[in-house]
């Protein structure tokens, strides 16, 4: 009996698209022959534009490789007016640089690096200038929440997964609080990984892991964690539910998924509070305008629940100048007034007329906090829930999991034993 | 045994560039060449040992299990099953400063001598990139393709290759940079 | 002076399958996790050997389960208590035996303590042994579990084991300890 092959290979007519996943190494013609089966019946039934999404093919020998390009190749006879498009990962190191060649050889093949604007936001997210606005929000958030997150299930000797790990001052802070057995951090700025990989050194941490990767496709096993966290992160993507589809994926059944995320329109400081608010409405439809939503906090119960998780919980952290150290706060406030006002309203392209409305508006937030009559307040809202032991365990009978994009295929073709 | 915590940044201990071992595989050649999936297990095992002091262990591990499965690949090529000489593959990494060697020693006879040579002398080549680039379409199109994984790692991802040839082993060894 | 305790005998060596890692603690650290990715390897590298190779997906799921139990103690067991700059961990077909055995070195003063618990282990029936242990654990958790990694393997896994004391000629402080299980193949 053979052992079970290590790839899949499905083509899904809708979107035109063949998706391999796992590890191609094929010995010979023979065992790559159900990847180019799949292949020609896509490439027969397809118009226009073919996608092959490598996003999740961790490996692949040179000669699955040359297959791959035998294929391009035959369809520049057979079916020239096809541009195959092959969509690759910078998490895979290989793939950009082989599947570049490849269009230099074949007029016919194109490749996306998809993960270069894999969301419209990325541009001004994954860049070093907002590390000091992340320092600060985690000094503050972190008194309040580490006693939360034992309410949401932590506890020491856990596996835990941080997706969107941003500067990995979390990841560090769990490491020291809750003893976990390990941690692994995910990014997708290098930047961010870059400076949580030089505090983890200067701070002697051992047992966290740093991973470059992107959290829509996790190279990450099923199951594999027992506590997956995710904080102020899904609302900075355009299809959360993409991501938190893979945060259920990566987290064991019986584990919990761990999120947080803001509330903006909430913010509210007093007096002042027209400017206020005017300033956190601006800035909201900044953000939407790049596929940002900063009101996704209170939404995270609709989108746990949809997505099958079970037990869910969900409350809310109120930082105020009266539970947080005042210039702690307001440090938080002019490190978002700098972040908004320049890099945001820069990307968003905003007159000068608002960008000066915007300072004003933050100076009032931070006068407001550090006034002895004043008061303010930044919501965050904390949601978990637990995967469930079975697939339906808790929905009405019939009902699965959602499926992604990707499973809603009409011919699947796995390799045959 | 116990590292201080500057073992995080395992460079820092090595300013001289001395080689400091990392893991050592000796596996029975003809075992090894029984069966395809060989080459996978091994190369994932060796590269995942190497990557897992890391910070990001999961990007070098998959360059380097893909590095060393052309070359475990290319070992299994050349020897046919059931005719292999006898002896032991060795595989062995070895870290210096900024780069890790991954070498693999090879038990030749005349036939799969001949076989792996022809392959180290096209990996060898001037210029790889151009060599790489001039042959593709004739290995697309079915041409010899012995060796052409190898020079593909030389001319596209940048891993520099040496060889040595002591009549029944061949050692053939691929230097990485960590990051 | 070798001394040899339980079923520790030489490898025949026939030519048959053979896989050795050798590790260097000294020069790069063995990770928790590396001890049970050493175990997975050489389960799922020996399942694909076509002498082991085992008939169906429940026999595979067997091969690899006992396999992978087997070598993960012996390796951490080394891993853990090595003192020296190498641990050595062979896998290998030995005839109709999968052999599996690592190689460390230990303080020779150790050796008398060890040798008195090997005794133990290969006095009796391993499952009344292993009983007995288990018993003794849990009317006294600060006991430790001493030998019940090997009792496991000799009751549940069927595993022959051994030991092996040799000194270490250029270090009198040092014994090398050589550990052996022993697990029939069943034919494919």
């Amino acid at each position: 009996m053979a052992s079970p092959l290590p790839f899949t290979v499905r083509y899904h007519e809708n979107n035109q698209e063949v998706q391999l996943e796992g590890s191609l190494r094929t010995a010979d013609v023979a065992a790559f022959a159900p990847v180019r089966a799949c292949l020609d019946d896509a490439a027969a039934a397809a118009r226009g534009l073919l996608f092959v999404n490598l996003k999740r093919l961790r490996y692949c020998n040179h000669a699955a490789f040359v297959q791959l390009a035998r294929f391009v190749a035959d369809c520049q006879t057979t079916r020239p007016e096809l541009r195959i498009k092959f969509i690759v990962s910078s998490a895979v190191p290989w793939a950009p640089l082989r599947f570049g060649f490849l269009t230099e050889l074949y007029p016919n093949a194109i490749v996306e690096q998809y993960d270069k604007a894999f969301y419209p936001g990325q541009g001004v997210i994954e860049n070093d200038h907002l590390i000091p606005v992340l320092r600060t929000q985690t000094n503050i958030v972190w008194a309040h929440e580490r006693e939360l997150l034992r309410r949401h299930g932590l506890r020491p000797g856990l596996k835990i997964a941080d997706i969107c790990c941003g500067i990995g001052d979390f990841a560090v802070l769990l490491h020291k609080e809750f003893a976990p057995e390990v941690v692994v951090a995910v990014d997708h700025s290098r930047p961010f990984l870059q400076y949580a990989i030089q505090v983890a050194r200067e701070f002697g941490i051992q047992g966290v892991e740093y991973h470059y990767g992107d959290a829509a496709n996790l190279f990450l096993p099923d199951g594999a964690f027992d506590f997956v966290t995710s904080r102020l992160s899904l609302q900075v993507f355009d299809q959360p539910e993409q991501i938190l589809r893979e945060l259920m994926r990566i987290c064991k059944p019986g584990g919990r998924v761990y999120l947080t995320n803001e509330m903006m329109g909430h913010n509210y400081a007093y007096p002042r509070h027209e400017s206020v608010s005017w300033t956190y409405q601006q800035t909201l439809k900044m953000l939407a305008s790049l596929g940002m939503d900063l009101t996704i906090g209170p939404k995270m119960y609709s989108l746990l629940t949809d997505m099958g998780f079970e037990d869910i919980r969900i409350e809310q952290i109120g930082i105020t100048n009266a539970n947080t150290q005042v210039e702690d706060f307001a440090r938080v406030i002019e490190s978002w007034e700098e972040y908004i006002t320049g890099e945001l309203s820069s990307a968003t392209r905003q007159p000068d007329e608002i960008v000066e409305r915007l300072h004003a508006g933050f100076k009032d937030h931070v006068y407001a906090i550090r006034s002895r009559r004043g008061f303010a307040i930044w919501p965050i809202f904390v949601a978990s829930g637990r995967r469930p032991l079975r697939a339906a365990a808790s929905r009405p009978a019939g009902q699965t999991l959602p499926p992604s994009p990707a499973e809603s295929c009409d011919t699947v073709l796995d390799a045959p034993p | 045994m116990s590292h201080d915590d500057t073992s995080l940044a395992p460079d820092a201990d090595n300013q001289h560039d001395r080689p400091l071992p990392v893991v050592t595989a000796t596996l029975s050649l003809r075992g090894f060449i029984d069966d395809w999936s060989h080459c996978q297990h091994v190369a994932e095992f060796v590269a995942r040992f190497a990557a897992s002091d890391r910070f990001d262990p999961e990007q070098l591990t998959t360059r380097l299990a893909t590095y060393l499965h052309e070359l475990l690949e290319l070992v299994l090529r050349c020897h046919n099953a059931g005719e292999a000489p006898g002896g032991e593959l060795v595989v062995a990494i070895v870290r210096r400063a900024d780069r890790l060697q991954l070498a693999v020693a090879v038990p030749v006879d005349a036939a799969s001598g001949e076989r792996l040579r022809r392959s180290v002398r096209r990996a060898g080549a001037g210029d790889p990139a151009a060599a790489y680039h001039a042959d593709f379409a004739g290995i697309v199109a079915g041409d010899d393709d012995a060796g052409a994984g190898l020079l593909e790692l030389v001319a596209l991802h940048g891993v520099v290759f040496a060889a040595r040839d002591d009549g029944d082993v061949l050692t053939l060894t691929l230097t990485v940079p960590h990051e | 002076m070798t001394a040899c305790i339980g079923d520790f005998r030489e490898f025949t060596h026939q030519g048959g399958a053979r896989v050795t890692l050798v590790f260097f603690p000294a020069d790069f650290q063995v990770r928790w996790s590396q001890c049970s990715a050493t175990a997975d390897f050489f389960a799922e590298y020996f399942a694909a050997v076509p002498a082991c190779k085992p008939a169906d997906d429940d026999a595979r799921a067997e091969f690899i389960g006992t396999v992978s139990y087997v070598v993960n103690e012996l390796v951490e067991n080394a891993v853990k208590f090595s003192i020296g700059e190498r641990v050595e961990v062979t896998v290998g077909l030995d005839g109709d035996e999968l052999v599996a055995a690592v190689a460390n070195q230990i303080l020779a003063t150790t050796v008398e303590l060890l040798s008195t618990t090997f005794d133990e282990l290969v006095a009796g029936d391993p499952q009344e042994l292993l009983f007995a242990r288990v018993e003794m654990n849990a009317e006294n958790p600060e006991a430790g579990g001493s030998g019940l990694g090997f009792l496991t393997m000799m009751s549940d896994y069927g595993a022959k084991i051994g030991w092996r004391f040799t000194p270490v000629a250029d270090n009198p402080n040092n014994v090398l300890l050589e550990t052996m299980a022993r697990l029939e193949v069943k034919k494919p």
